[in-house]
């Protein structure tokens, strides 16, 4: 039940993220059109496009843990036992939700701190910064509900998340 | 001293499996508290590392290449390639270097230059007699040219940390690459050529034929031209270039081969948004370590230590070089770049080390990352589309690897190969 309903709210953050990425492409797009096209640059799309990118990678952390994908060096810990490799993935989940929660005390004091002196970005958009950096709390309670779903599949001895070699990695 | 037991003790955190970025957040938490007795200001830090527009570039080059991909534009590079060489004996070795470089400069991944490439290349050239070793070599390190031609994901990051104009620095890696795909070729063709039994070879390829295979890969080599055209003349930034790139590849994809669908677009950007995550988290998680590092003064340590001793900029770069080698034995690529940068940069300033030269040798050292054992993640993509023993597959890259380290003592001795081509550029 709790699985499930993280399960979908990480399938949602994902889903925010990945627009979040295609709204960066066309923005950017669109500005550098502006400017070639129409001589017209277009002062906040920079600005815009920073937020964006704090949303998507806030938001896709979740999902991407539940899918197995995030990076983890694994040299010594595949030599282990199948019950070493279950308890290296417990601890491993216990320090991904002890990083979320820092993640969201921190957040949550900037964005708190943020509303209480009105802070206003210093670009184009003069957006209040409690916005954007809402994410970052957000994003990271959905990591915390990930890692605990995940932890909780282990302590069950219920098989790991997909396993990341098998996929094209990020950027290495 | 402190950093090196600093950075131990990184590594062994990092060894027990958990995931880096959260290994390496709550290290530098724990350091920070040590420190400062107190946490606070992390949201911040966390924040404004991500609120970056020139990391966007990243994300943008990696949807370009799953465009390119799931579109199946690249499908034939590996075919076309051979096309023109299976007439020449060896020949699937030099082709499989070309896809790769051409596909290097399509992607900012080496992983992902292994896996296209490989899973055409190597069971084509075992059904050619070429021993499993030779080929797994030669994909494996054909791979590796991913992150130094560009465009280059790590190439950014270190760009960004640094503060070093990403334009330069990709104009700086398409020399080396180009010579280290050469030197890459000469071996893959000799290797071949001195199996046993002898690789068999096909008739020279008709003009017909030729024209063919350019035909189905010519779109596949127009994005390069757009992408590093548009940087080296000035016209776009990184993160423009990268957005331009990723709309001609959704174009391409789109409307010349028709193979893709709205739902490749949205699984493209599920997975690149993905990928993001888990790299910008591990650079928000690098950038506290950095913070709490200068909080201990461990930059300017390192700038006394150097000077004290009176190092020589080939004696410093030396040390590092060593180093990074040992590191990419274990770590992987992105962490390195985000943990030894920041405390490398003032020592580059204090020897009159020019950042982009550096950046190209510690990305040349991070392709060796890749392929040394016991953590490589090109010998783990082959793994995974070959099934075989990793034995096997080291054995096959480990006269790559000298290649390589012939390839970077070269761009140390003769900086000029990395720094001539920005040099010519009017606009950084």
């Amino acid at each position: 039940m709790f699985g499930r309903l993280v399960r979908r709210l990480s399938r949602l953050g994902i889903a925010v993220a990945a627009l979040s990425l295609l709204t960066s492409l066309a923005l950017v797009v669109y500005s550098v059109a502006m400017r070639y096209v129409f001589n017209l640059p277009v002062p906040w799309v920079d600005e815009l496009v920073g937020y964006l990118l704090v949303a998507c990678v806030m938001l896709a952390a979740a999902d991407a843990l539940i899918e197995g994908e995030h990076i983890a060096v694994d040299a010594v810990t595949e030599r282990l036992s199948a019950r070493g490799r279950r308890w290296t993935l417990i601890a491993g989940m216990v320090a991904v939700a002890a990083s979320a929660l820092l993640l969201v005390v921190e957040g949550w004091g900037m964005v708190a701190f943020s509303r209480m002196v009105d802070l206003v970005s210093n670009g184009y958009l003069a957006l209040p910064m409690w916005i954007p950096q809402a994410f970052v709390p957000v994003g990271a309670v959905l990591l915390l509900l990930a890692a605990l779903v995940v932890l909780v599949d282990a302590l069950q001895g219920r098989p790991p998340p997909g396993d990341r070699r098998d996929k094209p990695a990020g950027i290495e | 001293m402190t950093f090196a037991l600093i950075l131990l003790g990184l590594v062994l955190v990092l060894l027990t499996g958990v995931p880096v970025f959260a290994g390496i957040l709550l290290y530098a938490a724990g350091l920070l508290f040590a420190v400062e007795g107190k946490l606070g200001g992390i949201g911040d830090l966390v924040f404004g590392k991500l609120d970056t527009y020139l990391l966007v570039a990243i994300p943008l080059f990696t949807l370009m290449a799953h465009f390119m991909i799931r579109g199946k534009v690249v499908d034939d590079l590996f075919g076309a390639a051979n096309t023109m060489l299976r007439h020449v004996p060896g020949g699937m070795g030099i082709a499989t270097v070309v896809a790769c470089t051409i596909f290097a400069a399509i992607s900012g991944s080496s992983v992902a230059t292994a896996l296209t490439i490989g899973s055409a290349a190597i069971p084509l050239m075992i059904r050619y007699g070429y021993s499993p070793r030779v080929a797994y070599g030669v994909v494996g390190a054909g791979g590796t040219l991913g992150i130094l031609i560009p465009p280059s994901g790590p190439l950014v990051l270190y760009g960004v940390v640094s503060d070093t104009s990403i334009g330069a620095l990709f104009m700086a890696g398409v020399l080396p690459g180009l010579m280290l795909a050469l030197m890459f070729a000469i071996y893959a063709t000799t290797s071949a050529r001195l199996a046993p039994a002898g690789v068999r070879t096909e008739p020279r390829a008709t003009g017909a034929e030729i024209v063919a295979a350019l035909r189905r890969s010519f779109w596949a080599l127009t994005l390069p031209v757009l992408v590093l055209g548009g940087m080296y003349f000035g016209v776009f930034t990184a993160t423009e270039a990268a957005a331009a790139g990723a709309l001609g590849a959704l174009l391409i994809a789109r409307f010349v081969y028709r193979r893709f669908g709205m739902m490749d677009l949205w699984l493209s950007a599920i997975d690149a948004s993905r990928s993001s995550a888990m790299l910008f988290l591990i650079l928000a998680a690098a950038a506290l370590l950095g913070n709490v590092l200068t909080k201990l003064r461990i930059p300017n340590q390192m700038v006394d230590l150097v000077t004290q001793y009176g190092a020589s900029q080939v004696e410093f770069l030396l040390a590092m070089m060593v180093l990074i080698f040992v590191l990419g034995m274990f770590l992987e690529t992105i962490s390195i770049i985000l943990i030894t940068t920041p405390v490398v940069l003032p020592v580059l300033a204090a020897l009159q080390i020019n950042p982009v030269w550096y950046g190209i040798l510690l990305v040349i050292n991070l392709e060796l990352a890749l392929i040394t054992p016991p953590v490589g993640m090109n010998l783990f993509a082959i793994k995974a589309i070959t099934r075989a023993p990793i034995r096997e597959i080291v054995m096959g890259v480990v006269p790559y690897v000298l290649i390589l380290i012939a390839g970077l003592l070269l761009v140390m001795t003769f900086p000029q190969i990395a720094m001539w081509l920005p040099g010519t550029m009017r606009y950084q």
